[in-house]
């Protein structure tokens, strides 16, 4: 009778499971294994998979110019947009690490660009960046025609996306310069530790477990940019911001290349799961508290 | 040499209400002095003051014979620890110790040397390399104290650094820190909230209740001559035993009489003050409770063994091994403590009659409290 | 000691009560007015941050409100001299911005409304059932969380076009019913539940579905509040699968319908902006009427353990 009970008790569980599961196994794990499955193929122009090729894709994609300079402006890309949004994101933090009049105006400018959308920001940068009546020239007296300058094209939705990703960023630092025991600063003083002193050695250190989850968040979402980079430059010009994301919708959805494009997406995957992977093992071994 | 002075310091938060008034004080090197008191009664406030973490609202406070009212905490040259220890969570216990060095840009071999030796006092060298996340409470409190004596401070500050340890542990690193002051031979200043702390390890104790000193003498002087009634009451442990009656004259001598009419005879030292300013006047009688006896002993030669006696029907009995502590019930007086050999017999319910030392009770003005025959710390 | 320390040093032994009374005076003024350049400093410092981060909002409802010829000229034109609503107007008149508004508001609260279901329901059953399998699939759930959107999102196109749901609310919605990081949120929350809580709501004869509408979200308000700001936003913002799967005007959500402006002819730089400002701010207003239900939801269970 007991073990009756468990059995249907435990039967029971799977269907608080069914909802989540089946969007899951549509959109997530089918979709996954077909873009496996895609790669090895060539395609026709609705998708079908045709002519089954190996590992031509991937071949191809090894020896393609294109393909290298997508990853490396991929990288570029992600490292700006980690380290500027982290930066702002700390900077607000410590900004608003002590109380004063009008912290709530404040705080809540910081954190706002998360409620940003991309496609909106980058219409606005748009304007801010254009060349004859953009802001950004006449207040810098500068002529640089930004987005369409190869050498700051990158730079451009670079900074765009680190203050979009910069919201959420401050509230993890917020969060984490609140964890910190205020009494530790007061023995510090005691002990002869100026501003300067207490900052690097206490509070970034003790920012340290937030910071690498932080981390691990943005390099994430930092590689996924997309609808910035479609607006602001569509991947040129040339291609110096045709990064991994914006590469796979272009050789699916223009040249109608799905193969190649589900290539690109397997490799992507392999480039973040490796990564998260890396810095949960460093992370293990070298953060201890 | 280190000479901390206090004058007149007070500390208020809103210009109203004080958290420290008129505290004067002077420290001498190598004192061991303690700020005891209730919780909210200014303690800690005047610690950090001194620590500089807290701004002092007036009056001064002199280190080495300076002003150092508005000295950084930083240049100050002192030392602290703190109440939950406040170590650095992201460094070992090694990084930990030598902070307060590494930041003055003192040679690494010589903060090497200087941390194996501390760690080796406080016997914490396997230690060296953990987290403080890794530590035991009574560890950690090590890790603090090893942390602060790693420089030679003109004073150590220590606020209620035993509070988060278990009774025995309490007691162990009681020990230890007694030793501490001697070896190292600096001034500490030390807040509790524990008499017991308080009587151990002080060589002056500093009483302190809202606000204001009661009393800053040596431990014994406060135990045999405490100020007022809240000194009395709050140093000793079972409490002092207070109980409210009158003084009356009886021919040649002169009686405190309990609201039962139960009468105890002053010996002749006090009399003559109590009949001249408290004839017919309500006072406190303060009783220690080992200040009662069974039989009447060779030193009460002096007393009258019918009229100090007391009688009460006893309550609770606890047996400490080496002693017995008796609350006993007065029909009117209340309930008192009395501390009495091991052997004595009496269970719950019986009735027991105890006499009372009565050359060493207290007397205390039941309107301002005072002990009526203070000697002002000068016997 | 030294420095500035000994120009104000009096010495206890020449102690004279009148120097001393004046060197209070003269501390206390500075200790004042050092406090207060402090504090001013932090207050300036933040002003000029919180322009540098709010820039480009600030600039764009400038222009927003701004009449098209004030904006080619060649002056610092940073605040329009003669402010107007005309853009708004036509941006609403002009540009079906209503039926976007509508369609990302329907289209963003049942896919928050549906996560919230879905994933508190998960999160029940991996925090207070116990079955088989429970913690593969849990780090199955979990695993999701590395594959990003963008690498499956062809094979996505593909199977809404074969199930021929293109251009569609469903198609909108059916792919974010669920997500990783909502089972995790909630799974957090209810783990600082006590498995005796849901045991003696059985032993009253509590059913499942019973204890987590009667007791679990009463319990879990502030998680399902930080939940549904937090994907409300996201799913307003949604941007490269809309762009895939609408092709009607009547289907396009907010950031498509905007979007698709940017390619009209420069003059409509203004309208484009009002239209911008215009699907910022149900964004901003939701993000600043729950940020603080988002910040402690988020953050008192998710981010310490």
């Amino acid at each position: 009778m007991k073990q009756l009970m468990e059995k249907t008790k435990g039967r029971n569980a799977y269907f608080y499971l069914i909802p989540c599961f089946l969007v899951f196994a549509v959109f997530l794990f089918y979709p996954f294994v077909k873009t496996i499955y895609l790669s090895l193929f060539l395609t026709d122009k609705l998708g079908q998979a045709k002519v089954f090729v190996g590992l031509d894709n991937y071949v191809d994609l090894l020896t393609s110019e294109s393909f290298y300079n997508s990853l490396l402006v991929t990288v570029i890309f992600v490292v700006i947009v980690v380290i500027g949004s982290m930066l702002i994101g700390l900077i607000g933090a410590v900004l608003c690490s002590k109380a004063f009049p009008g912290i709530r105006v404040f705080s809540t400018s910081y954190a706002l660009p998360m409620a940003i959308a991309s496609s909106g920001a980058a219409m606005i940068f748009k304007i801010i960046l254009n060349p004859t009546i953009g802001i950004l020239n006449k207040l810098t007296g500068l002529d640089i025609n930004w987005i369409a300058d190869p050498k700051y094209a990158l730079i451009c939705v670079a900074v765009l996306t680190a203050w979009l990703n910069s919201g959420i960023n401050f509230l993890y630092f917020s969060a984490g310069l609140g964890n910190i025991d205020e009494s530790i600063y007061e023995r510090a003083s005691v002990d002869g530790a100026n501003g300067i002193q207490k900052f690097f050695r206490l509070t970034l250190p003790g920012l340290s477990p937030i910071m690498f989850y932080t981390l691990v968040v943005n390099i994430i979402q930092a590689f996924q940019s997309f609808g910035q980079i479609k607006i602001l430059t569509a991947g040129g010009p040339g291609e110096s911001t045709n990064v991994i994301v914006y590469s796979i919708y272009r050789d699916a959805f223009f040249n109608y290349k799905f193969g190649s494009a589900a290539a690109q997406s397997v490799v992507l995957f392999l480039i973040i799961m490796v990564l998260t992977l890396v810095m949960f093992k460093i992370e293990k071994k070298g953060v201890k508290y | 040499m280190s000479e901390i002075t206090l004058r007149n310091v007070c500390k208020s938060y809103d210009k109203e209400h004080y958290a420290v008034k008129d505290f004067n004080l002077e420290i001498h090197d190598n004192e061991f002095v303690i700020f005891v008191g209730p919780s909210g009664c200014g303690k800690s406030t005047t610690l950090r003051m001194i620590a500089g973490l807290e701004e002092i609202t007036s009056g001064e406070l002199w280190i080495d014979k300076q002003l150092c009212n508005y000295v950084e905490p930083k240049d100050r040259d002192l030392s602290m620890v703190f109440q939950n220890y406040a170590l650095y969570p992201q460094m070992t216990v090694y990084d930990n110790m030598a902070f307060a060095l590494q930041i003055r840009k003192v040679p690494k071999n010589e903060i090497d040397q200087k941390v194996h030796e501390a760690a080796a006092i406080l016997g914490i060298e396997s230690l060296l390399k953990r987290r403080p996340g890794q530590l035991s409470g009574g560890q950690k409190q090590r890790v603090a104290i090893g942390s602060a004596i790693m420089r030679k401070p003109k004073a150590f500050l220590m606020d209620e650094p035993l509070s988060n340890l278990d009774a025995k542990l309490r007691a162990q690193m009681r020990v230890e820190l007694a030793d501490l002051h001697k070896r190292l031979g600096t001034t500490i200043i030390y807040v509790t909230h524990d008499q017991t702390e308080a009587m151990t390890l002080g060589t002056r104790i500093v009483v302190m209740k809202d606000g204001f000193i009661r009393q800053a003498d040596a431990p014994r002087t406060i135990y045999e001559d405490p100020a007022d009634l809240f000194v009395a009451g709050f140093i000793g442990s079972p409490s002092m035993n207070f109980m409210e009656g009158t003084i009356r004259k009886n021919g040649s001598g002169v009686d405190f009489v309990l609201a039962s009419g139960q009468k105890l005879e002053v010996p002749q030292t006090k009399a003559a003050l109590l009949a001249g300013q408290y004839a017919d006047k309500k006072v406190i009688l303060g009783i220690r409770p080992e200040h009662f006896s069974e039989e009447v002993k060779e030193e009460h030669a002096n007393l009258n063994p019918s009229r100090c006696r007391l009688t009460g029907k006893v309550v609770v009995k606890e047996m400490l091994g080496s002693e017995s502590i008796f609350y006993l019930k007065e029909q009117r007086a209340g309930e008192y403590a009395a501390r009495l050999t091991v052997d004595t017999k009496g269970a719950p319910g019986d009735e027991m009659t105890l006499y009372v030392d009565m050359n060493r009770v207290h007397f205390f003005d039941a309107d301002t409290e005072k002990n009526i025959f203070y000697h002002g710390g000068k016997q | 000691m030294a420095g500035m320390n000994s120009a104000i040093s009096i010495e206890l032994d020449s102690y004279n009560a009148e120097e001393v009374e004046k060197l209070h005076r003269l501390m206390n003024a500075r200790a004042l007015r050092k406090k207060r350049i402090r504090k001013t400093v932090l207050v300036a410092v933040n002003i000029i941050f919180a322009l540098f981060m709010l820039f480009p909002l600030l600039y764009s409802v400038s222009v927003s409100i701004m009449p098209g010829d004030e904006l080619f000229t060649m002056d610092l034109n940073i605040i329009p001299s003669h402010p107007t609503f005309e853009n708004y107007i036509r941006a609403f008149t002009q540009v079906p911005l209503v039926q976007f508004i509508l369609n990302s508001f329907l289209v963003a609260g049942c896919i928050t409304i549906g996560q919230i279901i879905t994933c508190s329901l998960a999160a029940f059953a991996f925090s207070f059932l116990e079955f088989k399998g429970k913690n593969f699939l849990f780090m199955l759930v979990m695993a999701t969380m590395m594959v990003p959107g963008e690498a499956v999102i062809i094979s996505n196109y593909l199977t809404v076009s074969s199930m021929g749901i293109l251009d569609t609310y469903l198609v909108l919605i059916l792919p974010s019913l669920t997500s990783a990081m909502g089972i995790f949120l909630f799974r957090q929350f209810y783990m600082t539940f006590p498995i005796s809580l849901y045991e003696s709501a059985k032993l009253d004869g509590c059913g499942n579905l019973r204890f987590i509408v009667k007791i679990l979200i009463p319990l879990t308000k502030s998680a399902i509040g930080a939940m549904a700001v937090y994907t409300f936003i996201n799913a307003w913002n949604m941007y490269m699968w809309p762009l895939l799967v609408t092709g009607s005007e009547e289907m396009r959500t907010v950031q498509i319908g905007i979007s698709m402006l940017n390619s009209v002819d420069a003059q409509s730089i203004t309208l484009m902006m009002a239209g911008v400002v215009a699907i910022i701010i149900p964004s901003m207003v939701i993000f600043i009427v729950g940020q603080k239900q988002l910040i402690s939801g988020m953050f008192s269970g998710a981010v310490k353990g």
